[in-house]
């Protein structure tokens, strides 16, 4: 009970926009692997995926106070900073023609299936298999490219060679199963 | 476009993959205010969530870690020192105001000012030279209380030291009780000894008479002959000088065995135990002669003492 107090995170972050630090040691031991991971998994690099680790948190740290519960629990809003830190690079890398990614290889999915993982983001591997159970395997084809590549829909279309309503469809019932998966 | 159309957009401006004109369009339709799109999108990203927690965790190095403390450490730092600066926002609104009354009042506006920062160092300076001799009494202070300290551990020393010396002297004196206890516990039992000793119904009562060297001498021995140990009480003996020796023989026949060395005090008394003498003899006679100190194994001096049983 206590423990769960202590780390309760809508508590730490509150903790943390009074200046308390020991509660962002305690938020970073919760959460950096997620990070770390997530981070590894969009930028394939693990310098690039430190590096944008440490810029989360210090983030995390810097707008503790401007976090505020009724946007959403505090995972989300961890996942969609560093998602969005992420994209950002990926796409200035693009922009820069230094591409991680070949623009053929489509994202790696679970369990060697036909498409298999792109060199990059080897080590993260997607394991619950009650989540991607869920999801029929065109339907994680394009979560992955939107979600871990920062894909666009026209991009995913272009790249998969599909119509862009088709991109469109298995997109929306792919997000309509994780929904039903949180309950929300 | 009805509004499933635009929820349905929504899915996708969520994971971040709508783009060009439908992007525009949906940028728009937020901006005129959607609160159930709004919705829509705070549960698809809470769902989203779920892909990177799917993910196989990998740790990531300990270093991260250490960096990222220390900036926020080092941030920490920074905001409380530019929380202490003081606050120059009028200083701002002056110059604002005085731009417009022109550049005179502008300059006598800064002289005035840099006059305010002379009186403000100024002012500073007092209150460090006043900080500084604060400091300097603190420290006068400081050194007379370690002097003081200093005395009072001298002082604890002594003291110490007297007691240790006190202790000593106890311990010794303990010492010396200890041993006169156990001197008089062995004289006790030596004397329970000599009770049992004469307490037996086989002891003779043995009278020795003054010979011509002693002539009002005499004494009387209590003798155990199954122990051949007794006890010898002697009255009217001179007092010898200290190189000579009363010497007690207990004669088998004519064979005189030593049986004790002993002194008398001023009224010639003394009380002499025979301690368990040689077997296989029939002790008759008891003499007691004059000797030189320390005894000696056969009889060379005068007999003061004879009797028999």
């Amino acid at each position: 009970m206590a423990a769960d107090l202590l780390d309760n995170p809508f508590a730490l972050l509150q903790q943390m926009a009074s200046g308390d630090g020991e509660a962002f040691r305690r938020f970073y031991d919760r959460y950096a692997s997620l990070v770390f991971t997530f981070a590894l998994r969009l930028l394939g690099s693990r310098a690039d995926a430190e590096d944008l680790l440490q810029e989360v948190f210090l983030q995390v740290w810097r707008q503790a106070q401007s976090y505020s519960p009724e946007r959403g629990s505090p995972e989300a809003w961890l996942i969609t900073m560093t998602r969005s830190r992420a994209i950002d690079k990926l796409r200035s890398m693009r922009r820069r023609d230094m591409s991680p990614l070949a623009p053929d290889q489509p994202p790696r999915l679970e369990g060697g299936t036909p498409v298999e993982p792109p060199t990059r983001a080897s080590e993260a591997k997607l394991t619950v298999q009650g989540v991607l159970s869920k999801l029929s395997e065109a339907q994680r084809i394009v979560l992955e490219l939107a979600y871990f590549d920062g894909l666009t829909q026209s991009e995913i279309a272009a790249r998969l060679g599909e119509p862009l309503g088709t991109v469109k469809t298995r997109m929306r019932a792919g997000l309509e199963r994780l929904r039903g998966f949180l309950g929300a | 476009m009805n509004h499933e159309d635009w929820l349905a957009q929504a899915d996708i401006y969520a994971i971040g993959a709508l783009d060009g004109d439908e992007l525009t369009a949906f940028e728009a339709h937020l901006a005129a205010g959607c609160p159930e799109c709004e919705q829509h999108i705070r549960k698809t990203r809470e769902a989203l969530t779920l892909l990177p927690q799917a993910l196989e965790p990998i740790t990531p190095p300990p270093t991260v870690k250490a960096r990222v403390l220390a900036q926020i450490a080092a941030e920490a730092a920074v905001e409380r020192t530019v929380t202490r600066l003081p606050r120059r926002r009028w200083w701002m609104m002056g110059v604002s105001a005085l731009a417009a009354a022109g550049l005179l009042i502008a300059l006598s506006f800064k002289l005035y000012q840099t006059w305010q920062e002379v009186q403000h160092l100024q002012a500073l300076v007092a209150s460090l030279q006043t900080t500084i001799a604060e400091r300097e009494e603190a420290l006068q202070a400081g050194r007379h209380e370690l002097q003081r300290a200093t005395e009072m551990v001298a002082t604890l020393q002594a003291e110490l030291a007297k007691r240790e010396e006190t202790l000593e002297a106890e311990r010794r004196e303990r010492q010396r009780v200890e041993h006169a206890v156990a001197t008089l516990q062995g004289e006790l039992s030596e004397l329970d000894a000599t009770l049992r000793l004469l307490s037996a119904p086989q002891v003779r009562l043995v009278r020795l008479a003054g010979l011509p060297p002693s002539p009002r001498a005499n004494a009387h021995l209590l003798w155990n002959p199954t122990a051949r140990a007794g006890v010898l009480l002697t009255s009217g003996l001179h007092r010898i000088p200290p190189d000579r020796v009363y010497e007690l023989w207990a004669i088998a026949g004519n064979e005189p065995v030593p049986a004790g060395i002993f002194e008398v005090d001023e009224a010639g008394h003394a009380y002499v135990r025979l301690h368990s003498l040689p077997r296989d003899k029939r002790y008759d006679k008891f003499a007691v002669t004059l000797e030189p100190a320390g005894g000696v194994p056969k009889p060379t001096g005068p007999m003061h003492l004879l009797g028999s049983l």
